[in-house]
């Protein structure tokens, strides 16, 4: 896989300006670029930072470098190319929020980075220092529920990664009960850009891999068909569907689909981490949601039973389709639970796990009916 | 602020969550890993409703206002049952059998089998003297876990595994008996299937009353009489004493002593320690009837050691009495007695197994069983308490002030401990015998009382969190002179042995009935007890003697939890 760069180095220039300005003065700026957040939830950056501006306490910024969605790995390209641009977004939003600490919260297996990381966090020591900014790693637990940002709190406060209950919001009462801005990494790359003046809203990073012979980060803009991106990066076979990620649902592969957020969501899928991992003729959706699936009985934490039981027994009944021991029965039942599980779940991820399987059945209903008895 | 909960408007206060609404104006919410004594922590599911068209949970949600709530509809229903299905498939088919919380709700529900197969998880642990704890029939409430680390700021249970496979362990998923657990048992009483319950001894103590040529004894402590009606129908605080002596003969004791008379005992020889330090310093003195509470100390506070009453408990102050003052009038040897306790607590059970507990050559208490056990056990046989005519304890051990019945009840051991040193210092006794500052349900209370020319600056801790707080202060450079402390909310009334579900209205209930028993009888200061009085005149000399010294008090280890035997 090509590590192009493919975001623009700014050199301190964009955090140079930004701590010229006034927090509010920063706020503003960020609030009007339309920066949205990059990890999934796309909650307008500039006013989460608002928000923790305005709540009372000690702040809090932590850097969310859990980079865990299957088929996902921007973060990475970004953390290898211009590690830089992460420690400014941070420094202009501890300066915005007026955060004395900040962490990154950096995924277990990407801690070969330490070095860059720190190499990048010391060319940025002086900016920090006028802030009087703190800035510290935390080597993740290996755990993909640490995705969630409630559960980075609990995992950095030496608890075990656990989401939280949502309201009050980190942005409230996050870290510690104070209030914490959690970003994505893409998310606090893109700040710096903004007083630059060459960011752009409509242009995003996307995860692209599966089916093709050149897997990789792309630099997409919104409206774009995803022929076009496939042609740069060569199907191998014929396309059939697009995954979105273990949780980001699977849709029938169209080439002149315009990539929008509202295009993916009107087939009832989700592009919130950017990825793309292209399905081809010869897989089975029956098999792609059996992995899916193993992948979540492996990751749900525990916490609470829709997600704990819920993930066990859609398994068991995608196994039994599977196989070819499954009745029609059985699959409404799998349906009904996958509704069950999608609102009874206590966070995002087990509320999103049932997606593809959900999606899987509105698409490709009948490769499901075929192996049913 | 108002809410629509199916259709009615209702009124609520900032911070009331749905469940907290519906339940006051008397809404029907099924609800399992809730309870109303810990956090909610939204971990079941099954308290589905919908509010403004989104499916929440009612029981960690907070009411907004104008907010339209939906708890009864298809949908809802259909989620509830599906929420049981999952949790249901989880536990052996033996549980759902079985009268407890799960089932209850699952009846609240209307569900009835589950359809998934259930998965066996082979995680026993029955390490400690205290507890044992079967995973199969556990449902990952998470109350135990809550109870251990928020209640009693013990952490000796944690989460292992995720996903599915997620079960409660010992810290660093060590053996229970290997953690920091003070084997208190609020997590078996929190527990809403069987997953944790106490030690169980029933059949070991069926075997022993089998055995003839052993003279059988058992006491019980103050605060069964006032819970274990419960497990009849009774009411909770249904006073049942007189049922209980008939009840344990019947199951076969030669004789029923009561744990009452050594309360008195142990006011009477820790009323003495307290005037004595009271004089020379070494304050405060903490009080040491509750055996979690000595391993708390012990375990997290060893700089603290000091500072405990070395008087022992009533269970191990009658035990030594069975077994020795006892066994001589009958001209018996120490192990021709089987000793039994009926405890509200499952600490006890570890006491009675302790190094240097026993002031006879043999185990001075045999066997401990727990108000539930007792109810169990009775249950098994058929013998409805209720239904008996009561009977009196036994001679000689039998007699009891109401100062003794007090220490099923947080304050209890305080109160009575005053009224005694009270005459041990003024040489007089107290006019009114209520002190009413050191009542209440406060976790902490904090008061002064005067004894003549002294002030004595006292404090009362139920729940272990509490006396964490108050160790801290003391730590700080507060200053008090005694301070009461109960690993159980309410006192032992609460305690870890008690009948499930527990609930706090239960408890209040349950500490009426314990004032009442004070305020009925005759005697309420525990040093007139006359039983009493004939024990030292012809056996202890007096209180605080060498003797009593060597079979009344104990002594602790430097540093962390005191030691089994075996
Ligand atoms: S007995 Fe008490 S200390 Fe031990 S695990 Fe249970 S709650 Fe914790
Ligand atoms: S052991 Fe009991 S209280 Fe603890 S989590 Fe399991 S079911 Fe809940
Ligand atoms: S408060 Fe009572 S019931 Fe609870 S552990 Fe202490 S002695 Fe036992
Ligand atoms: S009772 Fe509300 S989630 Fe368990």
């Amino acid at each position: 896989m090509t590590e192009k760069k493919i975001l623009f180095d700014s050199a301190l220039k964009g955090a140079g300006i930004a701590l010229s300005k006034t927090p509010t003065e920063v706020i503003e700026v960020v609030k009007n670029s339309g920066l949205r957040g990059r990890g999934g939830a796309g909650f307008p950056t500039g006013l989460k930072w608002e928000i923790a501006a305005k709540s009372q306490g000690e702040h809090y910024i932590i850097c969310n470098a859990d980079e865990g969605e299957p088929g996902t790995f921007k973060d990475r390209l970004i953390l290898s190319t211009v590690p830089l641009n992460v420690i400014e977004g941070i420094i202009i939003a501890s300066h915005a929020v007026g955060a004395k600490q900040a962490y990154i919260y950096l995924r277990g297996e990407y801690n070969y980075f330490l070095p860059k990381i720190r190499k990048a966090i010391k060319k940025a020591r002086p900016l920090m220092e006028k802030i009087e900014l703190n800035l510290d790693i935390v080597v993740g637990q290996g755990a993909y529920i640490c995705g969630e940002e409630t559960a980075i709190l609990n995992s950095i406060e030496g608890h075990r990664p656990e989401p939280r209950k949502r309201p009050p919001y980190p942005a409230e009462k996050g870290l510690y009960g104070s209030p914490t801005v959690v970003n994505n990494v893409e998310t606090l790359a893109m700040v710096p850009l903004i007083f630059l003046g060459i960011f752009d809203p409509k242009k995003r990073l996307c995860s692209l891999s599966g089916d093709v012979e050149k897997p990789g980060v792309f630099e997409i803009l919104e409206g774009k068909q995803i022929g076009k991106i496939l042609e740069e990066a060569k199907p191998i076979g014929i396309p059939k569907a697009i995954c979105f990620g273990a949780s980001g649902g699977i849709m029938p592969y169209d080439p002149c689909m315009e990539i929008t957020e509202e295009n993916i969501k009107e087939r009832g899928c989700f592009f919130g981490s950017g990825t793309i991992i292209i399905v081809n003729h010869t897989h089975s959706i029956v098999e792609l949601c059996e992995s899916i699936q193993k992948f979540f009985v492996h990751e749900s934490c525990g916490y609470c039973m829709s997600c704990r039981e819920g993930s066990k027994r859609m398994l068991e009944y995608i196994k039994r389709i599977s196989a070819g021991k499954a009745t029609m029965k059985d699959l409404n039942k799998l349906e009904e639970l996958c509704n069950f599980v999608s609102v009874a779940s206590f966070c995002a991820l087990g509320r999103s796990m049932p997606l593809h399987i959900l999606t899987a059945l509105r698409h490709f209903r009948e490769e499901f009916v075929r192996k049913c008895r | 602020m108002q809410i629509t909960i199916d259709g009615k408007i209702l009124e609520f206060h900032k911070g009331q969550t749905i469940l907290d609404i519906a339940r006051t104006n008397k809404i029907e919410i099924p609800t399992l890993c809730y309870h109303k004594m810990l956090k909610p922590e939204g971990r079941c599911r099954v308290c589905l409703v919908e509010a403004n068209s989104k499916i929440v949970t009612a029981c960690d949600t907070l009411a907004e206002d104008n907010m339209q709530v939906v708890t009864t509809s298809e949908r809802i229903r259909r989620l509830r049952l599906e929420a049981l299905n999952l949790i249901a498939s989880t536990v052996p088919k033996e549980t759902l059998r079985k009268e407890n919380e799960l089932t209850k709700t699952m009846r609240l529900v209307g569900f009835k089998k589950p359809t998934y197969k259930h998965n066996i998880v082979k995680d026993k642990d029955k390490s400690s003297a205290a507890i044992w704890k079967s995973m199969d029939e556990c449902i990952v409430c998470g109350r135990c876990v809550q109870a251990c680390s928020k209640m009693q700021t013990v952490n000796a249970l944690s989460y292992m595994g995720r996903g599915y496979s997620t079960i409660v362990v010992g810290s660093e998923n060590q053996p229970l008996k290997d953690t920091t657990c003070v084997s208190c048992g609020q997590c078996s009483l929190f527990c809403p299937t069987d997953a944790i319950t106490e030690a169980s001894d029933i059949s070991k103590v069926e075997k022993a009353l089998r055995l003839k040529s052993k003279i059988k004894v058992v006491q019980v402590a103050p605060s069964v009489r006032v819970s274990v009606g419960e497990f009849f129908g009774l009411e909770p605080g249904t006073i049942v004493t007189g049922q209980i002596v008939a009840s344990l003969k019947k199951l076969g004791f030669d004789a029923v002593f009561d744990t009452n008379l050594s309360a008195d005992l142990t006011i009477v020889e820790e009323a003495k320690e307290f005037v004595d330090r009271f004089k020379k310093g070494n304050l405060p003195m903490f009080t040491s009837c509750c055996p979690a509470w000595i391993d708390f100390c012990c375990e997290f506070y060893p700089e603290f050691i000091n500072k405990l009453s070395n008087t022992k408990s009533p269970q191990m102050m009658l035990g030594a009495l069975i077994k020795t003052y006892y066994a001589k009038r009958l001209g018996l040897k120490p192990s021709d007695i089987i000793s039994v306790s009926i405890m509200p607590c499952t600490a006890k059970k570890r006491e009675a197994k302790l190094k240097n507990i026993n002031a006879s050559n043999v185990k001075d208490i045999d066997y401990v069983l727990t108000t539930r056990e007792l109810g169990q056990w009775l249950k098994s046989k058929k013998i409805n308490p209720a239904k008996l005519l009561p009977a009196e304890f036994d001679c000689p051990l039998g007699e009891s002030t109401g100062g003794g019945a007090l220490f099923g009840v947080t304050g209890g051991v305080m109160e009575a401990a005053l009224r005694t040193a009270y005459f041990y210092i003024k040489g007089e006794e107290m006019k009114d015998p209520k002190i009413e500052p050191i009542r209440g349900t406060k976790s902490l209370r904090e008061f002064e009382v005067n004894i003549g020319k002294n002030k004595v600056k006292g404090a009362v801790a139920h729940t272990l969190e509490r006396a964490r707080e108050i160790i801290e202060r003391i730590k700080k450079g507060e200053s008090f002179d005694f301070v009461e402390v109960m690993a159980c909310p309410g006192g032992c009334i609460g305690g870890g042995g008690q009948p499930k579900p527990v609930d706090w209205e239960a408890i209040e209930k349950r500490a009426k009935a314990i004032y009442s028993i004070d305020e009925n009888k005759k005697i309420r200061l525990c040093h007139q007890n006359p039983d009493l009085k004939r024990v030292y005149e012809t056996f202890l000399q007096k209180p605080g003697s060498k003797k009593a010294k060597a079979l009344l008090h104990r002594k602790y280890p430097k540093r962390g939890k005191p030691q089994q035997q075996d």
